[in-house]
């Protein structure tokens, strides 16, 4: 019988669903950090199902891979960066945590040196991941 | 035979238990899959083990004392130790990494020799767990394992704690997919999906077996009760039939006094909330173990369990009679009603061939109940000489061995005193006593020996009419015109005698509401082309109605004798004779009275101006005809 469970859980365990997941802890982050409901969202990952804007200049966020997919035009703005791509994290100051995937696995780092320069209080349960 | 109620009710138990049984099979079927998958996981578990062994081996050297703090060794050591976990990992096994656990509980990467370069995690990078497995290979120093869905597929996750001076140091832990699920179980789905459709299958067909018969027995029990007062009717009678002792129960058979001129007077919605009402009444005064039926129009069956103590159905039944008695009706907003009834009890069905035998002597009883006055209880007493009881069949094998006899009863004309004509009475001659219409009738009603009774009546009427070429009248219930063999038998006889139709006299009666006036009238009407004369019997009680008078034009109107019998004792009852005279003087229609029984009543009548008089005073019935009269 667990078996069979399984293979029902697995039928509802789509791409779709998980990337679903992963695009409402991504808002519910955002939302933490921006105190709003409603909140402006510039990316190109279209595989998350998040309700973006098209000007980057009205976005109070950005969920890219990387730096360089924001518009040149907007990178000087000092949003609200949040990055899709591990070793693109590493390799800048700018973001404020990552969202990646990893062996199947969602794996989420928030910076913690970033978080305090932009003034941010997180709920308690984001406290694991601030490094 | 086996009814159809039992065939239905194997059939769905059948179903019932053939979708069981085909339940278990599937269950068992999985369980066993289930095992075959686990002994093969089994089977990989103690590979990985084995595998995880030589790893913690080869790491212990590469490590040696570091592996105090595995999470403090220099990248050089972390390196050399990754390849190691490289040699293990291929596409069977794509993640092979070791992670550790840092003072604030948080979980990184040691190594990782994961078989694709970009899944690896980097030395000290944290690791996010989904489960609480990983801690508890830390805690419980025990390998671990878990099978989960993932957007991938069905993933494995084992683990393999790292020991050292019992403490866990680090995890060795593989990520991998059992392939052998899925070839196992795509090996086998034809055989699941095969499973499915017939459970599905028998799931649908039990679900609309059960459908049916709650619809079955929903219609079965709607078919069973009467709408309008809730209790079950004739057709339930008919089911419960078989299952009546007739040893236990006396029956008895209730009927509702003048109850079609409630209808005719305040509506038939009135007489819908009357008999709701005295259906009400019944339900109540009667016992949990006792059954009322709605048996037709207005009449109502009960059996009444007596336990032995033959006086009780006769007290529930005082009770009944009592309580319509005292109950006031209200059937609209200001007008109430009183309702009484009539009983006819028979308290030892047992003694009687059948259950529809003993029916019919508690109908023959109510019959009497209703002819003595209504409003009262007839008991049948088990004497044969007083209650001998006659069924349809007897009195056809009574007429065809002629001892059916017409007696004649004068009238008389009230103005001249002399006999004018005569109403011809049933009788039945058995074995040297005469029987009175009461006493068979009741069981007669549309069968083949009413229709030879009248044949036989309306011949010897027509005897008496050719030769004594007086006037006959013969009565009839015109609810037998309903019947169209009775009916015809009328007809044909009436017409064969046409020559002397002028001098018959049908005088209609109802017993009963009549619901298809229509057909009745059209059928009076043909019989007076024929020349019949039409006289409306029993006026002003029972179910004589005003329609008559508006249909067809009677030629005489017969008051009921039990107005007449009030004449000398309730003063009203003479205001309602001068009324119903005055209407017919403008109808043009004689008048009769019956029941005259006495001088006094004869004077009183022939001065209100009746036409006619008939009853004991004027002559009783006999066969032959009495030309003389005593009371002129």
């Amino acid at each position: 019988m667990k078996k069979l469970i399984l293979i029902l859980t697995l039928l509802f365990s789509t791409d779709i669903f998980a990337f679903q997941a992963r695009s409402k802890l991504l808002t519910k982050l955002l939302t933490d950090i921006l105190h709003k409901e409603d909140i402006t969202i510039y990316s190109n990952d279209t595989k998350l199902k998040l309700k973006t804007i098209k000007d980057c200049q009205e976005a109070e966020a950005f969920v890219v891979n990387s730096i360089s997919e924001i518009p040149t035009h907007c990178q000087s703005n000092k949003k609200i960066i949040f990055l899709t791509n591990y070793k693109e994290y590493k390799k800048t100051k700018d973001a404020i945590g990552v969202l990646f995937w990893q062996k199947g696995r969602p794996n989420l780092i928030l910076n913690e040196k970033k978080i305090k320069e932009l003034s941010i209080k997180l709920p308690e349960e984001f406290a694991p991941y601030i490094e | 035979m086996l009814s159809s109620n039992y065939i239905k009710y194997f059939l769905i138990t059948s179903i019932t238990i053939l979708t069981f049984f085909v339940f278990l099979f599937f269950i068992y079927y999985q369980d066993t899959l289930e095992n075959v998958i686990i002994g093969i996981e089994d089977n990989s578990f103690k590979q990985i083990e084995s595998l995880s062994i030589k790893i913690e081996k080869r790491l212990e050297e590469i490590l040696n004392s570091d592996i105090e703090s595995p999470l403090e060794i220099d990248k050089n050591t972390a390196r050399k130790a990754q390849k190691v976990l490289e040699l293990f990992s291929s596409q069977i096994y794509p993640f092979v990494y070791a992670v550790a656990k840092d003072n604030e509980g948080k979980f990184r990467y040691l190594f990782d020799g994961s078989f694709e370069k970009q899944e690896r995690g980097e030395f000290l990078q944290k690791f996010d767990p989904e489960s609480g497995i990983w801690d508890k290979a830390y805690e419980y120093k025990k390998s671990q394992k878990k099978v989960q869905a993932d957007v991938q597929g069905v993933r494995t996750t084992f683990l393999y704690p790292v020991v050292h001076k019992n403490e866990t140091k680090f995890i060795i832990a593989f990520d991998f997919s059992m392939k052998e699920h899925r070839i196992l179980e795509d090996a086998f789905s034809p055989i699941r999906f095969f499973l499915i459709l017939i459970l599905v299958s028998l799931l649908i067909t039990l679900i609309l077996a059960y459908a049916m018969a709650f619809l079955f027995y929903k219609q079965k029990k709607k078919t069973a009760i009467d709408s309008l007062t809730n209790l079950p009717n004739r057709y339930y009678l008919s089911e419960i039939a078989h299952r009546i002792r007739l040893n236990e129960v006396s029956v008895a058979l209730l009927d509702l006094d003048h109850f079609k001129q409630v209808n005719d007077k305040y509506g038939h919605l009135a007489g819908d909330k009357a008999l709701k009402k005295i259906s009400s009444i019944l339900a109540q005064s009667l016992r949990a173990h006792d059954i009322l039926i709605r048996y037709g129009g207005e009449e109502f069956l009960i059996f009444i369990a007596h336990n032995g103590d033959f006086s009780v159905p006769e007290k529930v039944l005082r009770r009944i009679l009592e309580k319509t008695r005292e109950e006031k009706i209200q059937i609209s907003k200001n007008n109430f009603i009183n309702i009484t009834i009539s009983i006819g009890l028979n308290p030892h069905p047992h003694q009687s061939r059948s259950l529809k035998a003993a029916i019919e002597i508690a109908d023959k009883m109510l019959y009497l109940a209703k002819v003595n006055g209504r409003n009262r209880i007839e008991i049948f007493k088990d004497s044969p000489e007083k209650s001998k009881i006659y069924h349809a069949e007897d009195i056809t094998n009574m007429i065809n061995a002629g001892k059916l006899i017409a007696f004649f009863q004068p009238i008389a004309d009230s103005k001249t005193g002399k006999i004018v004509k005569y109403e011809a009475l049933a009788r039945v001659m058995d074995e040297g006593t005469i029987h009175l219409p009461i006493e068979f009738l009741p069981y007669i009603k549309s069968t083949t020996a009413y229709r030879l009774m009248s044949k036989v009546i309306l011949t010897k009427a027509f005897d008496m009419i050719k030769k004594h070429k007086t006037a006959i009248s013969v009565n009839f219930d015109v609810e037998n015109f309903l019947d169209v063999t009775i009916y015809e038998t009328i007809y044909d006889v009436i017409y064969e005698r046409r020559d002397l139709a002028s001098m018959l006299t049908l005088e209609l009666l109802e017993d009963k509401e009549i619901k298809n006036m229509t057909e009745i009238l059209e059928r009076i009407e043909a019989l007076q082309k024929l020349g019949v004369k039409i006289a409306i019997d029993d006026f002003g009680a029972g179910y004589s109605n005003f329609e008559y008078l508006l249909s067809i034009r009677p030629d005489f109107l017969k008051i009921d004798g039990s107005i007449i019998r009030m004449l000398n004792i309730n003063p009203h009852a003479k205001e309602v004779i001068k009324a119903i005279l005055q209407m017919c003087i403008n109808l043009n229609i004689k008048v009769i009275a019956e029941f005259v029984s006495d001088e006094e009543k004869s004077d009183e009548l022939r001065k209100m101006g009746i036409d006619y008089l008939q009853g004991f005073f004027i002559g009783k019935p006999s066969p032959k005809l009495i030309e003389a009269n005593e009371w002129n």
